[in-house]
């Protein structure tokens, strides 16, 4: 497992602060280019919109100034246009004649009639002046100062004409819009009258309302400017004139000059304005003074600056709402990706309890969906190859290659034995087996001698264990076992037919007597000893057998009269005396009708019945057994024996390495009967040729078929591991992920089998073979029948091909069977491996059969409560009584069970 | 009193008869600067007013102001206060007589040709007379307080005899000049050179600012 490297110093943020920071970042740049497009545009819009004003000002103001200088021009008409006010000025002035009344100047007239045509009119300064422009009268004015005007420019011009005159008008200090008229009497020029109106804040406040912007007229006095008039509030007017003075040079410069200026930027008391400057009359230069647009670029940009304070205020106030908001979003958001990463790290470090659990359809949701069921698998892993090494210490060392099953078997029923009773003392049935097919087992060797002989005496104890035997003493040459049960002529009959079976050179005897048994101490163990009359009896019995025959007494040979059903019994004289004894042969011993006897907890039910038990079984027709292979002979110039890996249905399976390929195989051993028989042998060949193409990792891969010296064999792959049924009864029930996994793997296997088109017909957990690293094997398709039989009538309805307890309805009834049987028997098997024990308890095949057809089964959370309701409901859908109603394939199957999950 | 005021008149008559002296000159006009021709120079009068005031001798004869061919002639006329003018007409036109300078309005009313009406102008001072009718008639009569005057001849000469020794105003009138004034002694002064320019301001027709004549016709001639 690696470590992870953290990277090396730096900075880590957690993937919610990192999308919430750019979130924040994005909205903050989005807000940012808001405020600031809109300032920047709004403060052009708003400088556009002053320049505006103040251009339209200026037309406004200049048609204001225009119609009052035609009003000064109307007053000074209506005054020195009077032929009587000339005439009175005239004649205040005198003829200069010296005539009679000739009186000389009369000024105060001239004033009062002045005055008088003012308060008529109306206007701010009248002045008349005499022909040569020596002022006589001036309203601002009472006494009469000798004071020439000639030199005045506006005067001048007028007196030039002579011709009247009208503009603006400086006097001093003082700017006036001013009108001069020539006072004409007869044609001869009197005088001049000059009337004017002040500029001042007045008409600087009707032109600044009237034009919309601030006016005011500046006017350079001496060294500085003056603000004569305005139409500012007094605050600004004093802020004015201090801008004034600030750029007084400049400013100055610019009036005297008498140049336009079309933008000027101002201070005002805080605000900021924007003028314009321009000469009062452009024909009298600048000397006359400036006006001085105003418009405060303030107020215009004012609306602008509220839009932008509030854009940023509400800017500021989506910020602060937004941004807890889009963290906590991002935190809600990915938390799970942070959950993932923490059950991620944890995995690696080999933690795979965590559950991220999360329910949703969006890609976050399937991730972790995604991701827990990665991490089901890892922790089931975890758990079934601990539940396996775990037990894989049980396993025998490789030295000796005898399949676990059987040691156990073996071990069991001799310590079982042992234990049964030190000693006891009753009427027994005795069965003896000579065992003559021992005799020359020498001839190989002893050690491969003892190693037969000790396979041998295995499975005869099996056989008579399974019948209720027990083993009463036991030599390299002869075997007894008592059996004392209310049908033990038939089971002993069965034992003896087993045993023939196995080697035709033995020959057994059957006797009824009362026999001690026990065991005796002796040095390296104990000793089984039988004693009393019967035993010598039998061993005498025996030496008149000859092999292969069973030989009864008259009165036991009655009663198996009545179990071979009714036909006689074959009677031979004895070897040795000669005399008659009933002897039944392997061919009568097979018409034993014996029903086969199920007890729970082993025995018969386990045992797969691969012949039909009809009377028109064929039967062997060579007597002789073929040797057993033993460890170290070559077989068939190919396999080297390596040992012996068990005892299958069909014969021995060993262990063998393939010369040829330098590989480990197994190597199942047929009935010889089978070469014999060409239809059977084509049979053979055709499942053979089916069970080639599944290539499963869970179904144990077949390679080859053969024959050596009238021995055929199936080589196949070799797998060190544990059945099923094994595992069973070491733990009672498989723990829940481990039996998921096992249980998925089958129906994986189960599905490539059918795929192909083979039927297995004969699951059970002794075909389920689990390697070390939990990896589970479907095995032993040994009656495995293709789907669609291409050669009818190989299978004869009516007949029963399958164990018992894991068969399907239509299976023991010998009807129509398909993949739905196999799931069937996969059901029966779940339930074993989940809850310990099979839903259909019996003692035989019927009363499995009527268990199935009328009762329910029992359901799997009465032998484990904690069953998951899912997965019960998966084992009861897999053994309904109709094949239509349960689950239809191992491919669906599998889809159940991968919707359970650890 | 009044014996005694006789005789100091004599007195004063015979000693200023016996200073009697002589004022002559020669009399230009200038217009635009440049001279007039000589016989210009008879259009303007020139008199004399000493110091002392002088008696007046009525004289017999009214002057005559003819209405001839629209116009008065002649058109400046002198004469001593307390005379008379007649003013005939000459046109076979009527024509009309008036004035309305102070103290010596008149109107004669409307009289065609005719000798017209006599009409005594007692005050000094210039009086201007006019045609109702026609706006471009007009003539000056200059009301005199002193007997001394006189035109200039055709070759602008002048001579004022029996003017009284003592300082007075030897003044020029010409209508269309100021008025040249210039305090002398006759006695003491030699040959005069008088230059009077006609620089009397005239006031041209104005028009308003879009080159047209202000409202009603152009009165040159308001009253």
């Amino acid at each position: 497992m690696n470590v992870a490297t953290e990277p090396a110093g730096g900075f880590r943020l957690s993937l919610a602060t990192s999308v919430f920071l750019l979130f924040a970042i994005l909205l903050g740049l989005a807000l940012g280019a808001a405020i600031w497009v809109t300032w920047q545009r709004g403060d052009r819009i708003a400088a556009q919109a002053v320049q505006d004003k103040l251009d339209v000002s200026a037309a406004v103001q200049a048609e204001l100034t225009e119609r009052r200088l035609e009003e000064v021009q109307l007053k000074v008409q209506l005054i020195a246009a009077d032929p009587s006010f000339v005439k009175y000025v005239n004649d205040s002035l005198g003829g200069g004649l010296g005539l009679g009344t000739d009186s000389g100047l009369d000024i105060a007239s001239i004033n009062d009639l002045l005055r008088e045509r003012q308060s008529a009119v109306g206007f701010d300064l009248g002045l008349v002046t005499d022909a040569e422009g020596n002022v006589l009268a001036r309203t601002d004015q009472l006494e009469a100062f000798d004071q020439n005007m000639a030199d005045d420019a506006f005067l001048a011009s007028a007196l030039a004409g002579p011709s009247p005159i009208s503009g603006f008008w400086r006097e001093g200090a003082m700017l006036y819009q001013a009108a001069a008229w020539p006072l004409d009497l007869d044609g001869d020029l009197v005088g001049f009258m000059l009337v004017a109106l002040r500029v001042d804040d007045a008409l600087s406040v009707r032109v600044g309302k009237a034009s919309g912007a601030d006016i005011a007229f500046l006017l350079p006095i001496d060294q500085r400017i003056a603000v004569i008039g305005t139409s500012l509030d007094p605050t600004l007017r004093v802020a004015l004139d201090a801008a004034i003075a600030v750029d007084a040079g400049g400013m100055a410069a610019a009036i005297k000059a008498g140049t336009r200026s079309e933008r000027m930027a101002l201070e005002l008391d805080g605000q900021s304005w924007i003028g314009q400057l321009a000469p009062v009359d452009s024909a009298g230069g600048g000397a006359l003074g400036a006006t001085l647009r105003l418009s405060s670029a303030d107020r215009a940009a004012a609306g602008y600056r509220e839009i932008l304070n509030l854009l940023a205020l509400a800017g500021g106030v989506v910020l602060l709402i937004a941004l807890p908001l889009s963290f906590l979003l991002a935190k809600t958001t990915l938390r799970p990706l942070a959950t993932m990463a923490s059950a991620a790290k944890e995995a690696a470090a080999g933690n795979y309890q965590t559950r991220i659990g999360i329910r949703g359809r969006d890609a976050l949701a399937q991730l972790s969906q995604a991701f827990d069921s990665l991490l089901s698998d890892l922790r089931e892993k975890s758990d079934i190859e601990g539940y396996v090494t775990n037990l894989s210490r049980f396993l025998p060392d490789p030295g000796s290659e005898a399949a676990p099953g059987q040691t156990f078997v073996t071990r069991d029923l001799a310590e079982r034995a042992q234990m049964a009773d030190p000693a006891r003392q009753g009427a027994a049935l005795l069965l003896g087996l000579d065992l003559r097919g021992l005799a020359r087992a020498g001839a190989d060797g002893a050690a491969p001698a003892v190693a037969l002989a000790e396979q041998r005496v295995a499975g005869l104890l099996a056989a008579a264990t399974a019948q209720h035997g027990r083993l009463v003493s036991g030599s390299g040459a002869r075997l007894v076992f008592a059996f004392d049960t209310t049908d033990r002529l038939a089971r002993a009959l069965a034992v003896a037919r087993e045993a023939i079976d196995l080697d035709h050179a033995t020959a057994a005897g059957l006797l009824e007597g009362v026999l001690v048994e026990g065991a005796v101490r002796v040095p390296g163990g104990s000793l089984k000893i039988g004693m009393g009359t019967v035993c010598h009896q039998l061993d005498r019995l025996l030496v008149e057998a000859a092999a292969g025959k069973v030989l009864l007494p008259k009165g036991l040979g009655e009663s198996a009269r009545g179990l071979l059903a009714g036909e006689a019994l074959p009677v031979q004289a004895g070897l040795a005396s000669g005399k008659s004894f009933y002897a039944l042969d392997a061919q009568a011993l097979a018409r034993l009708v014996a029903p086969l006897p199920l007890q729970t907890g082993g025995g018969d039910s386990l045992r797969t019945v691969e012949q039909p038990l009809a009377a028109n079984a064929p039967t062997p027709s060579r007597a002789s057994r073929q040797a057993p292979l033993l460890p170290g002979m070559r077989f068939g110039g190919r396999y080297d024996i390596l040992g012996v890996l068990g005892e299958g249905g069909m014969g021995v399976v060993y262990k063998a390495r393939d010369l040829e390929l330098d590989d480990v195989v197994a190597l199942k051993m047929l009935k010889p009967a089978a070469l014999g028989d060409s239809e059977h042998l084509d049979r053979l060949k055709s499942e053979i040729r089916l069970a080639r193409k599944i290539t499963h990792p869970n179904v144990l891969r077949t390679f080859d078929f053969g024959d050596v010296d009238g021995r055929p064999y199936i080589s196949m792959e070799y797998v060190r591991g544990m059945t099923l049924r094994y595992l069973i009864k070491q733990t009672g029930r498989i723990p829940y992920s481990a039996a998921l996994r096992i249980a998925r793997q089958l129906s994986a296997g189960l599905a490539a089998a059918h795929q192909v088109g083979v039927l297995h017909r004969d699951i059970k957990p002794e075909n389920l073979i689990l390697e070390s690293s939990g990896n589970a094997k479907l095995m032993d398709f040994g009656i495995a029948r293709p789907l669609h039989r291409s050669e009818p009538g190989h299978t004869q309805p009516g007949m029963f091909v399958g164990t018992p307890a894991y068969s399907s309805p239509e299976q023991l009834s010998g009807g129509e069977v398909d993949a739905r049987s196999d799931v069937y028997a996969s059901g029966v098997l779940m339930c074993e491996m989940f809850c310990g024990k099979v839903p259909f308890q019996g003692a035989s095949t019927m009363e499995i059969y009527l268990a199935q057809m009328q009762r329910e089964p029992i359901k799997p959370s009465a032998w484990w409560p904690e069953v998951p309701p899912a997965l019960e409901a998966l084992i009861l859908r897999c053994i309904e009584r109709e094949p239509a109603a349960r689950i239809q394939s191992a491919i669906a199957l599998g889809a159940g069970l991968a919707g359970l999950r650890a | 009193m009044r014996q005694r005021w006789m005789i100091v008149f004599v007195l004063q008559c015979a000693a200023g008869a016996a200073c009697a002296a002589t004022l002559e000159g020669q009399l230009v006009l200038y217009a635009d600067g440049r001279p007039l021709r000589a016989e210009e120079a008879s259009e303007a009068v020139i008199y004399f007013r000493p110091r002392q005031p002088v008696a007046l001798a009525a004289p017999g004869e009214p002057a005559l102001m003819l209405t001839r061919r629209k116009q008065f002639q002649p058109r400046l006329l002198p004469i001593v206060a307390g005379g008379t003018v007649r003013f005939p007409n000459e046109d076979p036109i009527l024509h009309n007589v008036f004035s309305t300078s102070p103290d010596n309005a008149f109107d004669a009313g409307l009289y065609g040709t005719g000798l017209g009406v006599v009409h005594t102008f007692a005050s000094p001072g210039l009086v201007k007379v006019y045609c109702n009718v026609h706006h471009s008639m007009f003539g000056f009569i200059l009301v005199l307080d002193t007997p001394h005057f006189t035109r200039a001849d055709a070759a602008g000469a002048f001579r004022l005899i029996s003017v009284p020794a003592g300082e007075g105003d030897l003044v020029v009138f010409h209508d269309r000049a100021q008025p040249w004034r210039r305090r002398i002694d006759p006695a003491s002064s030699g040959p005069l050179q008088i230059r009077v320019d006609l620089n009397k301001r005239r006031v041209p027709p104005h028009r308003n600012k879009f080159g047209r004549p202000y409202g009603g016709t152009p009165n040159e001639r308001g009253y």
